[in-house]
């Protein structure tokens, strides 16, 4: 089972990079064999240069053969630098592999484009999409990993045989020459393995201590908190077991090559041995010398590589199962209607949603009809699932029990495009778009109009800053206060064309008396639409044509603000506990 | 710079370290030379030039092998006294660099230069590994080229002459390349930081609502794809010039073996040379020419890692925060005189000529609109910022001479969005207090803020892990944070809290429950209030009101509603919003 997934990982691995970078490895393969054949041309040409010289040495004058030879040899060796140091240091370094990057960067944006959002609010898949990002390189070194195994036992088994037809005992170099990995091998084997475990936890706790101490968001509240010293001593813990452990890793790795020195001497110098004692014995030339020590070399190098990769691809192989886990993600369906037009009323039919951990159902058999041109309030303390139903008025979940339908068409079967194309939403949540100036902050690729992107500023008082003021610090820009943030976000809410707008929690950083003008804005702007806001100030509920109390996942009143401070319940709670501190 | 290159010597400093790794470098630079010799005459006698024995032979191969032996040995031996060195050392540095970040001043934090230090300082024991294996290999390959030099001299001064100026010009121009890149190098990571920061707004789950309802996927897509193709541009030039330089190197290698393969033919011809003094010469040019050219080459290597340890002298030459002063006794009093202030890189005044007086057993408000200076007011406060004019005093005493320890005995604070420490709830709470002591205040704390809820959730109660890093450990919700936070705050022994608007998450309700704790539990300690709901805090003893970097009044509520039309304006603005039609 085991060992299966594993190879399902290596298939999945090299069918993608073919799939998006077919030529890069195509021309690996090639360039990887022709260098290849440059080692053996190297090898003859060695051979015929000194048998040359041997025989001007015997003859005294010097053969026009030797220059062509020398000539050719040149060439082999310029063509050898070429690919070194064009094709492998610079051509793949530099340019493959970031165009590779680039593309399974956008395999990943789309995929994560295409995730259902129920599966998005999981926390863990922030974790597993960033594990995904740094898998979805090594994906490229995996498949490089196989391809490299596949050309050097080519080239290794070439030269082999290309070497043996000068004396068969050149054949026993591949013996020999596995010897040197092989002793590779016994130090990266299992020895290290518990090792790397406890260090790969060491290191996470590390960081996450790190990040404690110098993220710059904390900086500030650990000066305030004094909670320096508890963190340093923390990451002095982990960061000191880690080098204890890297320190006896280093140790042992001494003690080892020490003790196995004796073989690796024999495996890295037979080759000399065996030629030696063949040209002593008159079984080779000097040209079939130095041709058999070269071979050696380049053979010896060989399975250094194959026993280096495939130590590397058992790594590899686990180390890419992220991204192939994040692939696996279920997506939301493609082939739904397009066709649709929002006109007469939002239904939820004793609609459910419980979160992946919840203890209980965060929205509960809610029932609730919104029809086109209402304000719609809903409120409630925290964790009531105000938010909740909100997402799945938008369709953003899709609801576990019950449904929800726009003029009676079920929400899950209308395609996103359409259904978020006439919608808008400001959330409590608000991103900041750092990098990005006010207006593309604003627009976010929503087309410019001129007028509506100044009457929207004004509005919102954003009017004194600048359009094309670029926001951030960390790209050097300005860096804004948190009201002014979500003002922005309010901005780009009422931007954007929509029959229905969802304003949750809009002004919770926003000064008083902005607040008040805010909500005006929220009405003018809500007039011709379907309107639907959460809020805690309960003074802006007051005008909602319908006010929601949510009460543990249920609606437990639902009203008029007069009729349901009538009611005496909740919602008659939660007012005068508001109200009463402005009396 | 002094300062921090005896910090930077401090694992290396051992004399006897120094001298063994010289000792080790000169061997390991001299053997190669010997190997070279012995080549030689293991050819001359196997092919009969010398003396033909298979006793010489045998011997010449056991000399060599031996000498192999030692040089594996060695080799060892100095990758552990190395690898030791550098942990040792890597350890030390990141401690130092962590004790400093702690101290640093807030200023240098909120900066761009600051967070570019920051990344460039994560990588830092691969820096060291590469800039001491690099000396090191430095000093071996200069023993050896000078020995090879010699050996040169004594058989082909014109030999030894080219290749010595060959090496030269490529040492010269690798210098330059190495110095010519660097500005590249940062324009590369700041557009790689940005692409990065693209792709995460693409990929992290904050954004998924608004990417689906904004439809924006396409438009951060493209700018992702700009980011990137920039950095890659620089990257690929980068790749290119270094490249250029190698390959080019490579070529005058293979061109000058080459004529050495012609050339020294002659001498052979006319018994100038033995053919083994012809054919290990020739390995031995080539041998000497590559280890030339890599030895230039790495000093790219050095030049990146020279990078890191010049960000990292930088970052420890931050200015520090003032840790120890004057111990305050029981203070009563803080006074702003005069106080003005602008923030680094700005010339617009944030704090305009403010000035009040504050008990530091009474409870105060700080109202304003966004962007009016109320949070630089608390930083300055909190002796996070020093003004620019006036000054800061407590009971006489200027806040800057008290220093963070102390400053944090006189305030504690609490902020919107509090940092979730990865440590345990006790840990947590009682940062950078003794745990055992406080457990009966623990007990008051947990009953006003009804902390029961939370505590039902913990197994282990206060030895439970927040953190995501052990098993056992439960994660908390935003809100939940938040009440650690408040609780933080309350369990200090601090003569003042600081709440900049800790509760605009939580509920009316909440909001009530919280503000009755700070009454319980601060009773005889000052409280200085942040809130954007006014009627939650009319009942203070002197509400400040902040207007464009100005203080325009300081008094009561009731006062202020006589006095000052600005506030009168901000209050009713907010109490319309629950009582309209009694105006």
């Amino acid at each position: 089972m085991k060992k299966k997934t594993k190879t399902n990982i290596i298939t999945r691995s090299l069918r993608l990079s073919f799939s998006i970078a077919k030529p890069q490895f195509v021309l690996m393969i090639i360039a990887g064999i022709v260098n290849c054949l440059l080692v053996v041309l190297a090898l003859y040409c060695t051979n015929k240069i000194f048998n040359l010289v041997e025989n001007s040495y015997v003859t005294g004058s010097i053969d026009n053969a030797f220059y062509i030879q020398t000539g050719l040899y040149f060439v082999v060796l310029l063509c050898s630098s070429a690919y070194v140091f064009y094709y492998k240091r610079y051509f793949v370094q530099f340019r493959s592999l970031t165009s590779f990057e680039k593309k399974i960067r956008t395999v990943l944006h789309q995929k994560c484009n295409k995730i259902s959002n129920e599966q998005l609010e999981i926390p863990r898949v922030d974790l597993y999409s960033k594990q995904a990002r740094s898998a979805s390189m090594h994906i490229y070194r995996l498949t490089e990993i196989y391809l490299t195994i596949f050309i050097s036992g080519f080239s290794a088994a070439v030269t082999c045989i290309y070497i043996s037809t000068f004396n068969v005992w050149y054949s026993l170099f591949f013996v020999l020459a596995v010897i040197p990995s092989l002793i590779e091998i016994a130090f990266n084997s299992k020895l290290w393995q518990k090792y790397n475990e406890k260090e790969a936890a060491l290191f996470r706790e590390e960081t996450a201590y790190n990040d404690a101490i110098c993220g710059v968001d904390v900086v500030k509240e650990n000066k305030i908190n004094g909670a320096n010293t508890i963190l340093y001593d923390k990451w002095f813990a982990s960061r000191k077991s880690r080098t204890e452990i890297e320190n006896r890793k280093s140790r042992m790795m001494c003690f080892l090559k020490v003790i196995l020195s004796v073989f690796k001497v024999i495996g890295d110098n037979g080759g000399l041995v065996i030629s030696a004692v063949l040209l002593f014995n008159g079984k080779v030339n000097i040209g079939g010398f130095t041709a058999g020590i070269a071979a050696y070399i380049a053979m010896k190098s060989s399975f250094a590589v194959i026993f280096d990769m495939f130590g590397n691809a058992r790594q590899f192989s686990k180390m890419v199962n992220p991204f192939f886990m994040y692939e696996d993600f279920p997506e939301r369906a493609v082939d739904l209607q397009n066709e649709y037009k929002f006109v007469d009323s939002i239904k939820l039919n004793n609609v459910s949603f419980s979160y992946e951990n919840g203890t209980r159902p965060a929205v509960d058999g809610v029932s609730l009809e919104i029809k086109k041109g209402e304000t719609v309030a809903i409120v409630g303390e925290n964790g009531a699932g105000k938010t909740t139903l909100l997402n799945l008025i938008l369709g953003i979940y899709p609801a576990n029990s019950g449904n929800v339908t726009y003029d009676d068409v079920d929400i899950c079967g209308i395609a996103e495009q359409t259904l978020y194309g006439d919608k808008s939403v400001v959330k409590q949540k608000f991103n900041k778009y750092l990098g990005l100036n006010i207006r593309e902050n604003i627009l976010l690729g929503n087309e410019c109009d001129d007028v509506k992107l100044s009457t929207v500023k004004t509005d919102l008082g954003l009017d004194e800053m600048a359009d094309d003021l670029s926001l951030g610090r960390e790209f050097g820009g300005s860096e804004l206060s948190g009201g002014e943030w979500q003002k922005i976000a309010c901005a780009r809410g009422l931007y954007k064309s929509s029959d229905i707008i969802v304003l949750d929690e809009p002004t919770s950083a926003i000064d008083p008396l902005r607040e008040k003008s805010l909500y005006d804005v929220f009405e003018k702007y809500s007039k011709q639409k379907t309107a639907i806001i959460v809020t805690h100030r309960l003074g802006a509920v007051r005008l909602a044509d319908k006010i929601v109390v949510m009460q543990e996942g249920k609606i437990s009143e639902y009203g008029t603000h007069e009729q349901l401070l009538k009611n005496n319940g909740k919602y008659k709670e939660l007012w005068e506990t508001q109200a009463q501190t402005y009396e | 710079m002094k300062k921090n290159k005896g910090k930077d010597k401090n694992a290396f400093s051992n004399p006897i370290l120094s001298i063994l790794l010289i000792f080790f470098a000169l061997i390991g630079g001299l053997i190669p030379v010997a190997l070279y010799k012995v080549r030689q005459l293991i050819i001359d006698s196997a092919v009969g030039v010398i003396s033909n024995t298979l006793i010489d032979i045998v011997i010449l191969l056991a000399i060599y092998l031996g000498v192999v032996f030692v040089e594996q040995l060695l080799t060892n031996i100095k990758d552990r006294i190395l690898d030791k060195a550098i942990i040792k050392q890597a350890f030390f540095i990141d401690a130092s660099l962590k004790k400093k970040i702690a101290k640093v001043k807030l200023s240098c934090v909120e900066s761009q230069r600051y967070n570019e230090l920051l990344s460039e300082t994560e990588e830092i024991a691969e820096s060291l590994t590469t800039k001491y294996t690099t000396i090191y290999n430095l000093g071996a390959s200069g023993v050896y080229l000078l020995s090879s030099f010699v050996v040169l001299i004594f058989t082909n001064i014109f030999v030894f002459a080219v290749t010595f100026v060959l090496l030269a010009a490529n040492l010269i121009i690798n210098v330059a390349a190495a110095k010519r890149t660097k500005g590249m190098w940062a324009k590369y990571r700041f557009t790689m930081r940005k692409a990065n920061h693209f792709s995460a707004i693409l990929t992290d789950r904050k954004y998924a609502t608004e990417k689906k309802i904004f439809g924006y996927y396409g438009y951060i897509q493209q700018k992702f794809e700009t980011e990137f193709d920039s950095a890659r541009k620089s990257n690929i030039q980068l790749g290119r010039k270094r490249m250029t330089i190698e390959l080019l190197a490579e070529i005058v290698t293979a061109a000058f073996s080459v004529s050495i393969l012609i050339s020294m033919l002659f001498p052979l011809l006319n018994n100038g040379i033995t053919i083994g003094v012809y054919t290990s010469l020739f390995f031995l040019v080539r041998d000497v020419m590559s280890s030339g050219n890599s030895i230039c080459s790495s000093l790219f290597e050095l030049n990146s890692a020279k990078h890191t340890m010049n960000s990292v002298n930088e970052l420890m030459l931050l200015p520090e925060e003032y840790q120890d002063g004057v111990k305050p006794h029981n203070p009563h009093i803080i006074e702003f005189q005069n106080v003005s202030f602008s923030y680094p890189d700005s010339e617009e005044l944030v704090l305009n000529k403010v000035s009040f007086c504050l008990d530091l057993s009474k409870t105060y408000a700080l109202v304003g609109e966004n962007g009016c200076g109320k949070s630089t007011l608390v930083k300055l406060m909190l002796g996070l910022y020093e003004p620019n004019e006036g000054q800061i005093l407590i009971d006489n005493i200027s806040l800057s001479e008290f220093g963070r320890s102390n400053i944090n005995k006189i305030f504690s604070a609490v902020f919107q969005n509090s940092y979730e420490y990865p440590l345990t709830l006790g840990e947590n709470l009682f940062l950078s207090q003794d745990i055992d002591k406080d457990i009966a205040q623990f007990n008051e704390v947990y009953q006003n803020l009804e902390f029961t809820d939370l505590m039902d959730k913990l197994p282990n109660g206060l030895n439970t892990n927040l953190s995501l890093l052990k098993a056992d450990s439960v994660n908390l919700s935003g809100g939940e944070w938040q009440k650690v936070a408040i609780a933080r705050c309350l369990l200090s022994q601090s003569k003042m809290a600081i709440l900049d608007e800790p509760n605009a998450a939580l509920d009316p309700i909440a909001e009530v429950k919280v503000y009755k704790a700070y009454e319980q539990i601060l009773k005889n300690r000052g409280t200085l209030l942040i809130s954007h709901r006014l009627g939650s805090i009319k009942d203070v003893s002197e509400i400040l009101v902040l207007k464009n970097g100005r203080l325009i009044a300081n008094a009561a509520h009731d006062e202020l509603m006589a006095t000052c039309d600005y506030y009168k304006e901000l209050y009713t603005a907010q109490r319309s919003m629950y009582y309209e039609e009694k105006d």
